[in-house]
């Protein structure tokens, strides 16, 4: 299997770090497991032969990477050299249009390479089209990490639940807003002085709108409801609510009164992103930046997730999907 | 067969459960918890008693209140949307609880 790489940020190069650490795993799954090329803003890199992953697992831009032609083109020159198998789509997402990625991911399976993606932009602009366009191209498009990071919910409900039928989905979707919460619950601070904080940490962009605004939530609830429940949704299918509303004297009643305030994403008849009460021994009152996700299923009852929903554990659903392509 | 959760026989478990939903099936208000950001006339939610609505308690802190409504149940989604409405009409926010019967 021949892979190319599109986006070299930081979700890219964990991914590459976790490549050159699982290399032996992979390559017992597939003897002619490798890394033949990987773009970025820059260009991009391409070896027939395979790129070193310990090189490129050490460097942070492709231009850094020596001893090998950088070749000026863009990504969709690197899709057309004809030898690649699979590609793993980790520019950013925008949730506009989904590009650059969605002309990626349509190119990959228009020549019929599967792809793993985690950039959210391409599913929520264009999810059924990019489902049958790699259905009819006999390849695979994969993207648990799109939605709650390393939580394998996708994985999950299609190889364990295969019977049952999802009655409602409903959880924390977003880290950087549970970050923020949970520093205004515990430290009573104000939402400007806990965003300026998860900013400063790493936690939050320098522009936090999508996140705080609940946009990000509802890119993650647009993916599930058409991956998981059959439905055709676009962003503006779901009802928002941000969090930046969110007073400390409004925190302080909730304690009092047992409860948390979190932004829950639901998905049931319908479909809102909002700040809800949330008891204090409810298994969806995680803090920080965790995620949990809730299922209530017609057999298995109600199951709930946690895990890490965004940083450099999100490369363990990327590389669960790569494994999955390999066999 | 024994639960290893809840250490209690199949039988006695699925007893409690039917007993539990009994219980519930039994009653016909639900009381509520929400939080309400912003300015707000409390006059509005009075309004509701017509339909069955109690204000049990109110709250305030700055300028958030927390109410505890009683509603009967089955009407907590319609009765939560008004006030919603009311409240995003003044520029407020609604907090919800989780869940409501």
């Amino acid at each position: 299997m021949k892979l190319a790489i599109v986006g070299f940020g930081y979700i890219g190069r964990s991914y590459v770090r976790a490549l050159n650490r699982k290399l032996d795993l992979l390559r017992s799954i597939d003897d002619g497991f490798k890394v033949v090329g990987v773009a970025d803003i820059e260009g991009y890199l391409y070896n027939a032969d395979g790129l070193d992953l310990g090189r490129l697992s050490v460097i942070t831009k492709i231009t850094e990477y020596r001893g090998e032609k950088l070749y000026g083109g863009s990504a969709i020159e690197l899709l057309e050299k004809g030898e690649i198998d699979l590609l793993v789509e980790a520019t950013p997402t925008n949730v506009k249009d989904g590009e650059p990625g969605l002309t990626h991911i349509v190119k990959a399976l228009t020549r019929g390479i599967h792809v793993v993606t985690s950039n959210k932009g391409p599913l929520v602009v264009a999810f059924r089209r990019l489902m049958e366009l790699a259905k009819a191209k006999g390849v695979k498009l994969k993207y648990e990490a799109t939605v709650a990071g390393a939580i394998p919910i996708f994985s999950l409900v299609e190889k364990c639940l295969r019977g049952d039928k999802i009655k409602r989905i409903y959880g924390i979707l977003n880290g950087t807003t549970n970050y923020i919460l949970t520093r205004m619950h515990f430290e009573g601070v104000s939402f400007q002085q806990a965003l300026k904080e998860a900013q400063e940490r790493g936690i939050a962009e320098r522009d936090p709108t999508l996140d705080v605004e609940g946009v990000d939530a509802a890119c993650k609830v647009v993916i599930l409801a058409n991956s998981l429940m059959g439905k055709d949704l676009k962003l503006n299918d779901v009802n928002v609510t941000g969090i930046t509303k969110i007073t400390p004297e409004a925190i302080t009643l909730a304690k009092r009164a047992g409860y948390a305030i979190k932004l829950i994403a639901s998905i049931d008849d319908r479909r809102t992103v909002a700040p809800k009460l949330v008891p204090l021994n409810h298994p969806l009152c995680v803090h920080g930046t965790l995620n949990a996700v809730r299922f209530e299923m017609d057999l298995a009852g109600e199951l709930t997730l946690i895990g890490r929903g965004a940083g450099e554990e999100t490369v363990s659903a990327m590389l669960n999907d790569t494994i999955d392509v390999l066999t | 067969m024994v639960n290893s959760k809840a250490g209690l026989t199949s039988r006695a478990y699925e007893a409690l459960r039917e007993e539990g939903e009994g219980v519930l099936k039994g009653v016909k208000t639900n009381n509520v918890t929400l939080l309400v950001i912003g300015r707000f006339n409390v006059d509005a939610i009075r309004s509701l008693e017509a339909e069955g609505v109690k204000v049990l308690s109110l709250e305030g802190e700055g300028s958030c209140i927390k109410l505890n409504l009683e509603l009967p149940v089955g009407s907590a989604t319609r009765v939560l949307e008004r006030i919603d409405s009311w409240v995003r009409q003044s520029g407020g926010l609604l907090i919800p609880p989780l869940e409501v019967v």
